[in-house]
């Protein structure tokens, strides 16, 4: 009887006690969790202040939510065009980036050819070049071409710039699968293609996801190349529209941070609803590269 | 082979001899129906600031009455916000392609003015004596190279005025504005034991010193002429005991604690923040704060707010009223646009944005235009807007030296200041290193 107590009393002060070590660790978590929450709860609660309480105290909360600053923040910026001009350019670049990438990603892993590690080179080269320094050749380049101040004109730059690191991570992925199932395909007559989409993609899905997944947040909210390649405003994207809240020596920071938590939102439900699927794709590249 | 490429020469000279037909045709009827010019229009004044800020709001009125009088001219127009507008036009510059009007800040003019950028005016100014004869004195100067015209000035408000809280003074026993550097020092000190700065300072974005201070310091102590002799390289130097003496002013606040301490780490908007929480007493800035005062600080603040310039110096040379001021930026015309019914219409439109109707405009909302706007209606200024006009109208406008100097001088002195306000630096080492630079530049070929 004893000792039964004793078993069951053993989890329960472990459970109730933790080492301080632990405590630490926690704690630190905590304040890292912390610094990433706040700061966002912090633009909730100013977007519903009044441009004059904001400037009197700039932590303190609204004495009355001002809703009318998101109203004014749909109105001032044409929300509603900036989403939807931001969506259209981002689901397609993110199809054709996913798409590019994983066809180059499997055949940098699986076929040797002459030239695979100049290409290789080149497409982390592309990870090198700060953006800013394409800007000018880049806007050359679409104006001779009148690629310019089209719907299109931005998913051209965005899935040409996006490519290197999701070829990088399908090709680390793919090269994690064993060969013995592309093997066992080509004796059963199936064609290069026909194994690398019907057996390779299906198992590829984790990283494509993934890269899919990283690539929506990159292009929704780019800036540079939407700034400089765009010059009719209906053409906007929202990280654009954000510039209607400034002027040239001040700032309307409640309205502001009501257009952040409108255009925050889109991206912030696709992480929540994806965000297992991150992780899993992340990890799996990573232990099987 | 020989056909083939005879038949090319003949279809690319056919291709040619119609398409030339088909322009003059079109151009001539273009002009018998007086229809459609296309200007193309970028600049950094936008609709959602119309009402917060003077100069969006005058220039876009002007701009919608120029519409709406000329129904032929079709004007492609591009808004940006004023940083965004920097790098989009500094990238179109760099591939040639700039709009046919566009703004330029004046430090940018030499640079556009070299690579042909932009349009000498003054054929067209001279058609229209009676326009270019209202800017007030010297606001085309930065706009003016070797005589020429290059830029139509908007807004020409003082850089240096200070924003202060009476009450705040009036509770350290000063019914007004010190009078004298000593005084302003005793103030500080007195502020400081009640917990609050004598200004609110923030010079993130490397800038606001040279502008807001510096410039204006400079002249208290030094002349005018001293910076006069520095741009025509007439002997002054940096080194000079005027300059280290004005810079040692500024970092002999900050040391004393009268500033805030996160001074270079803050921008101006938080900068104003701090004196709208009434964490300082006074914060120095341009003419445009006055608006930002009107519409954004608490009543209290804003009812308490008053308007002066930097106290004189004891001894120094320069005009104690003056102010650091002028046009800071111009509208400039693409140098492809020839002479003709185009550059005519260009020209209106400018007039329509920046001249006499526009100027009053700016002026009765609280600006301070580059034209002069004559009599208008201060009834409906705010007492701190009409203050600060008056004050800038009052005042002798100096040279704002991030306008004037080379942009390897300002580099330095925007860099070397933030050093120096942080106690990294001293003074005469920030003179030393500017020195340095200006005779780089005086001695280049």
């Amino acid at each position: 009887m004893e000792l039964q107590l004793e078993l069951k009393s053993q989890p329960s002060t472990r459970r109730f006690l933790p080492s301080p070590a632990k405590l630490a660790v926690n704690a630190l978590m905590l304040l890292f969790t912390a610094s990433c929450i706040i700061p966002l709860v912090w633009i909730g609660y100013s977007s519903l202040k009044t441009q004059a309480e904001f400037a009197n105290s700039i932590l303190s909360l609204p004495s009355a939510p001002q809703f009318a600053n998101y109203m004014e923040a749909i109105k001032l910026t044409n929300m509603l065009q900036l989403s939807w001009n931001s969506a259209r350019v981002t689901i397609l670049s993110v199809l054709g980036i996913t798409a590019i990438s994983f066809v180059t990603g499997y055949i940098t892993a699986r076929l040797d050819f002459k030239g695979k590690q100049a290409m290789i080179f080149y497409y982390l080269f592309g990870m090198l070049v700060p953006i800013h320094a394409l800007l000018v050749p880049t806007y050359l380049l679409f104006k001779n071409f009148s690629l310019a101040d089209q719907w299109y004109t931005l998913i051209i730059p965005y899935i040409a710039f996006n490519l290197s690191l999701p070829i990088m991570l399908v090709s680390s992925y793919v090269m994690g699968i064993p060969k013995e199932i592309e093997e066992a395909a080509a004796i059963d007559g199936l064609s290069f293609s026909g194994t690398m989409y019907r057996i390779i993609l299906p198992i590829a899905v984790p990283v494509l996801t993934t890269v899919a997944i990283l690539q929506f947040f990159s292009c929704w909210n780019e800036f540079s190349f939407a700034l400089v390649l765009l010059k009719d405003e209906s053409l906007r994207t929202v990280p654009l529209g954000m510039s209607y809240f400034k002027s040239q020596h001040s700032t309307n920071y409640p309205q502001l941070m009501a257009g952040m938590i409108l255009s925050m939102l889109p991206v912030t439900i696709i992480y929540f609803a994806f965000s297992s699927r991150i992780i899993s794709g992340v990890m799996s590249g990573a232990v099987k590269g | 082979m020989k056909k083939r490429s005879f038949m090319l020469g003949v279809m690319v000279a056919a291709a040619s001899v119609l398409s030339a037909c088909g322009n003059g045709e079109n151009e001539e009827a273009a002009a018998e129906s007086g229809s459609t010019i296309t200007i193309s229009l970028m600049h950094r004044y936008q609709e959602s600031n119309i009402g917060k800020s003077p100069e969006d709001t005058a220039v876009l009125d002007g701009l919608q009455r120029f519409r709406a009088d000329y129904p032929n001219v079709e004007i492609i127009e591009e808004q940006l916000q004023n940083e965004d507008y920097s790098i989009k036009a500094q990238a179109l510059a760099a591939a040639d392609d700039m709009p046919d009007v566009f703004i330029v800040p004046g430090s940018w003019m030499d640079n556009f003015v070299t690579n042909e950028i932009v349009l000498p005016l003054n054929g067209e100014m001279d058609k229209r004596p009676e326009w270019r004869d209202g800017y007030r004195p010297g606001t085309l100067d930065a706009g003016t190279r070797e005589g020429q015209v290059y830029g139509i000035p908007i807004a020409a408000g003082p850089t240096h005025l200070i924003y202060y809280n009476a009450d705040m003074f009036g509770s350290v026993g000063y019914d007004q504005f010190p009078s004298t550097w000593p005084e302003l020092m005793d103030a500080g000190e007195k502020l400081k034991e009640k917990g609050i700065n004598l200004f609110s300072y923030g010079d993130k974005s490397k800038g606001y010193a040279m502008s807001s201070w510096i410039s204006a310091l400079t002249d208290r102590i030094n002349g005018p002429d001293w910076t006069e002799s520095i741009l025509n390289g007439g002997g002054a130097k940096f080194t000079d005991d005027g300059f280290v003496k004005g810079i040692s002013m500024m970092s002999e606040l900050a040391k004393a604690g009268y500033l805030n301490k996160d001074l270079n780490s803050v921008d101006t908007d938080t900068m104003v923040n701090y004196y709208f929480e009434g964490r300082s007493a006074a914060f120095v800035s341009g003419i445009w704060s006055a608006m930002n005062v009107v519409n954004n600080a608490p009543e209290e603040i804003t009812s308490a707010t008053r308007v002066a310039v930097f106290p004189g110096v004891e001894g120094g040379l320069g005009n104690p009223l003056s102010s650091s001021g002028g046009a800071g930026v111009y509208y400039s015309v693409n140098s492809g646009i020839e002479a003709g019914e185009k550059l005519d219409a260009i020209m209106t439109m400018l007039d329509y944005m920046t001249g006499a109707d526009s100027a009053k405009l700016m002026a009765e909302v609280g600006g301070f235009p580059a034209y002069d706007p004559g009599e208008f209606d201060k009834s409906k200024l705010h007492p701190v807007a009409q203050a600060a006009y008056e004050a800038s109208a009052a005042a002798d406008a100096t040279k704002i030296f991030d306008l004037w100097f080379d942009a390897s001088i300002v580099e330095v002195l925007n860099t070397g200041i933030q050093g120096v306000m942080a106690g990294s630096s001293t003074p005469e080492q920030l003179a030393e290193e500017t020195q340095q630079a200006y005779e780089t530049l005086l001695n280049k070929p």
